[in-house]
């Protein structure tokens, strides 16, 4: 058995309510590491092509990475991935919090769920036992009181708990899974795969020791120096102070804040929504296991029908999605939706678009009364904007249009919609405007997971001397914000390869090089201590790219190229005002940059992987 | 209100240079190219000094090496700052 795992995969048939347990080599774990990367071993080998997202048949992988349990800050992250409901293609999404390393303490690297059990069900592993339990009582229950019964059921405080709520039970495509009521695997729509297969939580206790580690003190000295320099290091000081909610004022004084709709880069609100509002509301900070860093905001909440600190306040994503997004000027409103949200376990990126996606269609009259119950539906309207989320999780009249994304609902509206819809592969992207950083263009259109901001680090970050930031990747010349020539490609290349690193280890791209305080040179320190691999910098590399390149075949395979590697026309158009009037992604530019990157990757022009590549990364059993 | 006597360039005992990225660059004093500073200064200091906020800023660098908010400057070094301007 591997240092650093198990060396158990759990695999559950809801259908037949049995499980097996699998016992991988050494040499797989270093080949497929964890994460998406892992998973997408599974989805691949054990899923047909197009497969319904919502069938049985779908592949629904739990994974941690081999770092998960260490004691290092931010080494905490799950990965949930399954064919998307809401793009069709490979679905993917992480979450810090508790549950990554419980799993692991539980006994198991990974759950691997297939079939779709009878009736409502969830999952309880403890100590290396697996239970499929009745969750009927459950059913209905938002993801507070769920957690609430399970803790009394199990008569064990201690449990941790990924749910959903009843926007994933409603098999709504933008619905998330949530760990601990404040830690969310947002995007993709993976908690309607949940639902589908009537799976209401997957619930995690070890009371054993940790997986042993090649080097233990070795890596107790690499967390008592990584948390020192979390103290010091300017980025992670920020961030334990301030929070995400900091990069909000920070895009609307670059002017590229998306506002209604992605129309406008600047919102004449930003400050009540922002960080100075946002201090007057804070009552505390919240964290991940064994995280120093501490990002997460505890903040006092209004009143309303869903009101527990224990979801947390909001992150930037979806103060950003609820606030300038839907012209809502209220960081009242905001925390509301967002509390709203994670009770009810919809992705607050997406819900917050769509709902901005229906007040355009109103303001422009495609909606009107007529369809929204008689309502005024417009950007700035807070009631409107809760509203619209009650009916969405009630899945009545617009809302039960909406609870299917702002693709989707354009296709059933008809009437002009799709004019208006601002996703990409089908997936609302978060609030990051590509015309202020282009790197992001090519991560929206990229991502195997469609519209995702977390591809690349942004590059703002490492232009002129901070570059050396980003050398260890190979990357020789300061990437420039604006630019889209062979640079920023080769730039974006790089840093894809990082964050998909990131996501094969189950790391926080909030604790790690290139801008947060672990080096690249203590990473794999650590990852070796772990493991006692001796991998290098460059291995992990490759395993990222193995990672990429396995989600672009899944996508592949699923009938999607080219065609769909770009961006919602309005990133076409040049910012109206503001600091950053008149940027725009040129067509033409992007699209010679896409081709570049497909031959950076190794790829054909049509952004297939090559045979070679896939027998230079080892996988060419894919094809065979 | 008179100018702090460290922004002007017979002030402070020593001089270092400025560069900001980005959305900063408005904010680049005129004397960037000759700032003076008091031996001994420190990052948060400068970052006062020159009417930002450790918010505004998600890295500063001295020379060629990130810094801290308490890193001292060094006389005739660059001072460069990147704006807060990152994902996640």
């Amino acid at each position: 058995m591997p240092y650093g795992y198990n060396g158990k995969i759990l695999h559950v048939d809801f259908t037949s309510g049995s499980y097996t347990i699998e016992q991988p080599e050494e040499k797989w774990y270093r080949t497929y590491l964890g994460g998406g990367l892992m998973a997408s071993y599974y989805m691949l080998k054990e899923m047909a092509a197009d497969t319904d997202p919502l069938s049985a048949d779908n592949v629904l992988c739990f994974v941690a990475g081999v770092l998960n349990g260490t004691p290092l800050s931010g080494f905490n992250r799950l990965t949930v991935a399954a064919k998307s409901p809401l793009t069709g293609c490979f679905g993917e999404s992480e979450a810090g919090g508790y549950i990554a390393p419980e799993l692991k303490f539980a006994g198991f690297d990974a759950v691997i769920c297939k079939g779709r059990a009878a009736k409502p069900v969830y999952l309880w592993i403890h100590d290396g036992e697996v239970e499929i339990r009745d969750a009927g009582a459950l059913w209905g229950k938002d993801n507070a009181a769920t957690r609430d019964a399970l803790v009394q059921e199990l008569e064990d405080s201690k449990i941790r708990v990924a749910s959903i709520g009843q926007a994933g039970e409603n098999l709504s495509p933008i619905a998330c899974i949530i760990n601990e009521l404040a830690h969310v695997n947002g995007r993709c729509g993976l908690g309607a795969v949940m639902g589908s297969k009537n799976l209401k939580a997957l619930v995690c206790r070890g009371t054993a020791p940790e997986p042993a580690y090649a080097e233990p003190e070795k890596i107790k000295e690499i967390s008592k120096w990584h948390r020192k320099r979390i103290s010091s290091h300017m980025p992670n000081v920020n961030l334990g102070k301030n929070g995400t909610p900091m990069h909000l004022m920070a895009q609307q004084n670059a002017g590229i804040l998306p506002t209604h709709n992605w129309k406008e880069g600047v919102f004449d609100s930003a400050e009540d929504v922002g960080l100075p509002a946002y201090e007057k509301i804070l009552t505390g900070r919240h964290t991940c296991y064994k995280c120093s860093v501490a990002c997460k905001r505890v903040v006092k909440l209004p009143d309303d029908i869903i009101k527990d600190e224990r979801y947390g306040g909001p992150e930037y994503e979806t103060m950003g999605s609820f606030g300038p997004m839907c012209g809502v000027k209220d960081l009242e409103t905001i925390v509301k939706a967002h509390q709203r949200c994670n009770a009810w376990g919809f992705d607050t990126i997406s819900a917050g678009a769509t709902i901005a996606f229906a007040q355009e269609l109103f303001e422009e009259g495609i909606l009107t009364k007529e369809d929204t119950d008689g309502r005024v539906v417009k950007f700035g309207d807070s009631e409107g904007v809760l509203w619209l989320l009650e009916q969405m999780v009630k899945n009545e009249g617009i809302g039960a249009l909406l609870a299917q994304g702002s693709a989707r609902a354009a296709k059933i509206i008809g009437r002009g919609a799709e004019k208006f819809v601002c996703t990409i592969k089908g997936q609302e992207p978060g609030q990051h405007d590509p015309r202020g950083k282009t790197s992001l263009s090519l991560g929206f259109a990229l991502s195997p997971t469609g519209g995702d901001h977390i591809e690349c680090p942004h590059e703002v970050a490492f232009t002129g001397e901070a570059v050396s930031l980003v050398k260890p990747l190979g990357v020789t010349t300061a990437p420039k914000p604006l630019d889209m020539g062979t640079a920023k490609v080769s730039y974006f290349k790089k840093g894809q390869l990082t964050w998909a690193m990131n996501n094969a280890l189950g790391i926080c791209n909030f604790v790690v090089a290139p801008l947060f305080a672990l080096s690249y040179e203590k990473l794999v320190q650590v990852i070796n201590a772990v493991t006692g691999w001796n991998v290098s910098l460059y291995e992990l590399l490759m395993a990222a790219e193995r990672s990429l390149v396995m989600a672009r075949i899944f996508n592949e395979r699923e009938g999607f190229g080219a065609r769909d590697d770009v961006l919602f026309p309005r990133l076409h158009e040049s910012i109206p005002e503001g600091p950053a009037a008149g940027n725009v992604i040129a067509k033409e530019a992007f699209s010679h940059s896409v081709k570049l990157y497909y031959s950076m990757m190794g790829w054909d022009e049509q952004g297939s992987p090559t045979p070679a590549k896939l027998s230079e990364l080892g996988i060419d059993w894919i094809i065979q | 209100m008179y100018p702090s006597i460290k922004n002007m360039p017979w002030g402070g005992n020593m001089h270092i240079q400025l560069k900001m990225e980005g959305v900063l660059q408005k904010r680049l004093p005129d004397n960037a190219g000759c700032y003076h500073v008091d031996e001994g200064s420190t990052v948060l200091e400068l970052i006062h000094a020159l009417g930002l906020t450790p918010e505004d800023v998600v890295l500063v660098f001295v020379g060629d090496r990130p810094a801290c908010l308490e890193t001292p400057l060094v006389a005739g070094k660059t001072v460069s700052f990147y704006p807060m301007l990152c994902g996640g």
